[in-house]
């Protein structure tokens, strides 16, 4: 852990919140895309932020430094995400009713990153993005944590707590999962 | 009766694979004909030639290899997901009777429900005797060599039969595609590739799939979110006296406001009372109320409409307010901004001229709760249970008739303690435990125009009994009703 870490969070257990503001700086904008990405709506993400840079305040107590500060933060926000009851559906209509020529309503999403109700299927973000929601949360995880975030096999074993061999075996199960929603956009060359 | 025709008779004769009428016919045939019977001497001699050439036998270590491989295979059963290749060496061992009992019954299984497997063991079958009919010329070194290799090679880049490995290769390539391999497992992932299209067109799938999540949007933090995050916690916090902080600006909360906040930590709630009892009771009549959280000196629009607003007020007359000269916190920068209310809901905007909007907004911000009658009896018992607060429904402030009626009750105490009465609405709404969401933004002039223009705030709205303390903050709470009560 640096040094400048080190400080900032002596500064936190003596109780000043603006070192917890300046500690967690660095890593706000990915932790809240993890969430994002995990729970697929702002408003849920921006909740579940809170809580949980709650929950690390409080435990910085215990935190011992024996895994890096940013694993140790992801996996307290990935318990958060993994705890959290949507309170919104996440859309059911598949990939594959999509690229029959189907459109998505996405009249309770997030209209910051859905500017009309609907979405033509040649959009491929958003394709991949209801793809990746379709998904079986555990290997959303890591592929969140791999492919968007770029942690290696190692971090993402530590956040997740599971042996590498598990994050392997996840991610590849992960990539298939994707890839046999994704195949009509992958055989037409779209992605 | 053609050549070919005639050949596949003799052959099959010599087979013993003709009927009995069939052959009585063709030993007939051959009686007659000396070209016939000169045929069959010639594949008599034929099939005694290859009956007689002694067998290729398989290269021992290639044997061994082959047969280790398909052992560490087979224990678990056979695995579905074993590649075509994998199935057709299989078989060929099978035809070959190179596997043992247990893996030779196995592979009967599959044959029992396939009738693909079963015409390729045939097809190996044929094979191995087309082999042994060659002649016994040894095969050219090149050839050998060649051979050999390849079927290395094909060990080789197939972890799971060459080495017993438990991971299958789709795992391999994944890792391969993330550079998480290194060594051996990397240079046959990679020979693998350079044989296999099927797995080239595997990783492509898998890469352009990790493109696309990697170039989705990346969703920032909002920038409120942080501060959000230090007020949630400071209200916690220094509540439950677990922190001392420190100023910040960028959380807008004043280090007077904080040391004061932490000095009163363990005073009594009691003189809260006053005004929090008469903003609840409000609330109670109330279906949308509106919080508004004001400087303690009026701001010049404050003390304008509050001139002009007719006095009418159930409880009994409150002492004059006493003024307290400690600034204020500029606690409406640590509320969140969230949408603004609609306009239209907000009247006539005429009035405005005499109003200047920025004065208010860095003085002023509003919270504002849509709640049930049931909610905020709710939030009464809520806050009684934690605060030990006491409520006087004679405090409540009415406004004057008004088709949006609005109830001015002012609050003197404690930043932390008036905080946390707010910060509470707030979490037992985040919890669900209200009926609907709570909703702070920012103040518009246009409810305070609306304001202005009903005559719906009166002074005696900013007069409370309680008792002021250096530290303490006034706030005047503004219960704006959408709908008549």
């Amino acid at each position: 852990m640096q040094a400048k870490e080190e400080q900032l969070i002596r500064d936190c257990l003596s109780g000043r919140l603006d070192a917890f503001a300046d500690l967690i700086a660095p890593y706000q904008d990915r932790l809240y895309n993890t969430l994002y990405r995990m729970v697929g709506h702002s408003e849920d993400a921006a909740e579940l932020f809170q809580e949980a840079m709650i929950r690390v305040f409080r435990g910085l107590r215990s935190y011992q430094g024996d895994s890096s500060f940013y694993t140790w933060l992801y996996r307290i926000v990935l318990n958060v995400a993994f705890t959290h009851r949507r309170r919104r559906r996440l859309r059911t209509v598949s990939v594959e009713a999509l690229a029959d020529g189907g459109t998505v309503d996405f009249a309770d999403e997030d209209v910051s990153m859905r500017p009309g109700r609907t979405l033509e299927i040649e959009e491929t973000r958003g394709v991949i993005e209801l793809a990746l929601a379709e998904i079986p949360e555990v290997y959303r995880a890591v592929l969140v944590l791999k492919d968007i975030e770029d942690l290696k096999y190692e971090e993402i074993a530590e956040i997740l707590d599971v042996p590498i061999g598990t994050v392997r075996s996840r991610l590849h199960r992960a990539r298939c999962e994707m890839k046999n929603r994704l195949q009509p956009y992958l055989d037409r060359g779209t992605i | 009766m053609g050549s070919l025709l005639r050949r596949t008779v003799l052959t099959a004769y010599l087979d013993g694979e003709l009927s009995q009428a069939q052959q009585r016919r063709l030993e007939a045939a051959l009686e007659r004909s000396a070209t016939l019977r000169s045929q069959l001497e010639a594949l008599q001699r034929v099939v005694h030639a290859v009956s007689n050439l002694p067998e290729a036998a398989l290269p021992a270590s290639v044997a061994e290899s082959v047969s280790a491989a398909l052992h560490a295979k087979l224990p678990g059963g056979l695995d579905s997901d074993i590649s075509p290749e994998e199935m057709d060496l299989l078989l060929a061992a099978y035809a070959q009777g190179e596997l043992d009992e247990a893996s030779s019954v196995q592979v009967e299984r599959m044959l029992l429900n396939s009738a693909e497997y079963r015409g390729a063991v045939r097809s190996h079958r044929r094979i191995a005797r087309a082999i042994r009919a060659f002649d016994q010329r040894p095969m050219p070194p090149e050839v050998l060599s060649l051979l050999l290799d390849r079927l290395h090679r094909l060990i080789e880049i197939r972890p799971a039969l060459a080495r017993g490995a438990k991971r299958p290769f789709g795992e391999l390539l994944t890792a391969y595609l993330d550079s998480e391999i290194a060594g051996a497992n990397r240079r046959r992932v990679q020979a693998c590739l350079v044989e296999n299209p099927c797995a080239r067109k595997v990783l492509d799938g898998f890469s352009r799939v990790r493109d696309g999540l990697s170039h989705i949007p990346r969703k920032s933090a909002p920038a409120a979110l942080m501060n959000a995050v230090l007020r949630d916690l400071a209200s916690h916090e220094i509540s439950a006296g677990r922190i001392e902080m420190e100023a910040n600006p960028e959380i807008a909360i004043d280090a007077d406001w904080v040391a004061a906040a932490a000095s009163a930590r363990n005073r009594s709630h009691g003189w809260l009372t006053l005004g929090l009892s008469a903003a609840c009771v409000v609330l109670a009549m109330l279906g949308v109320w509106t919080i508004q959280i004001l400087a303690p000196e009026p701001s010049p629009v404050a003390t304008s409409l509050a001139k002009k607003t007719p006095a009418k007020i159930n409880a009994p007359q409150a002492p004059p307010p006493i003024i307290d000269e400690t600034p204020l916190p500029d606690l409406a920068d640590a509320l969140p901004p969230v949408a603004t209310a609609p306009m239209d809901d907000m009247g006539d905007l005429d009035e405005l001229a005499a109003i200047d909007p920025t004065s208010l907004a860095s003085e002023i911000h509003e919270m504002q709760l849509t709640l049930s009658a049931d909610d905020v009896h709710r939030a009464v018992r809520e806050f009684k249970s934690t605060l030990d607060i006491d409520f006087n429904p004679d405090t409540t402030v009415e406004a004057a008739q008004s088709s949006q009626p609005v109830f001015v009750v002012e609050l003197h105490g404690e930043p932390s303690e008036v905080s946390l009465v707010l910060n509470q609405l707030r979490e037992m709404s985040r919890r669900g435990e209200l009926m609907n969401q709570v909703g702070i933004r920012k103040p518009t002039a246009a409810m305070l125009a609306t304001m202005h223009r009903e005559n719906a705030v009166k002074p005696e709205s900013s007069v409370t009994a309680s008792p002021t303390s250096k530290g303490a903050i006034r706030v005047l709470l503004v219960l704006q009703s959408k709908t008549k009560p």
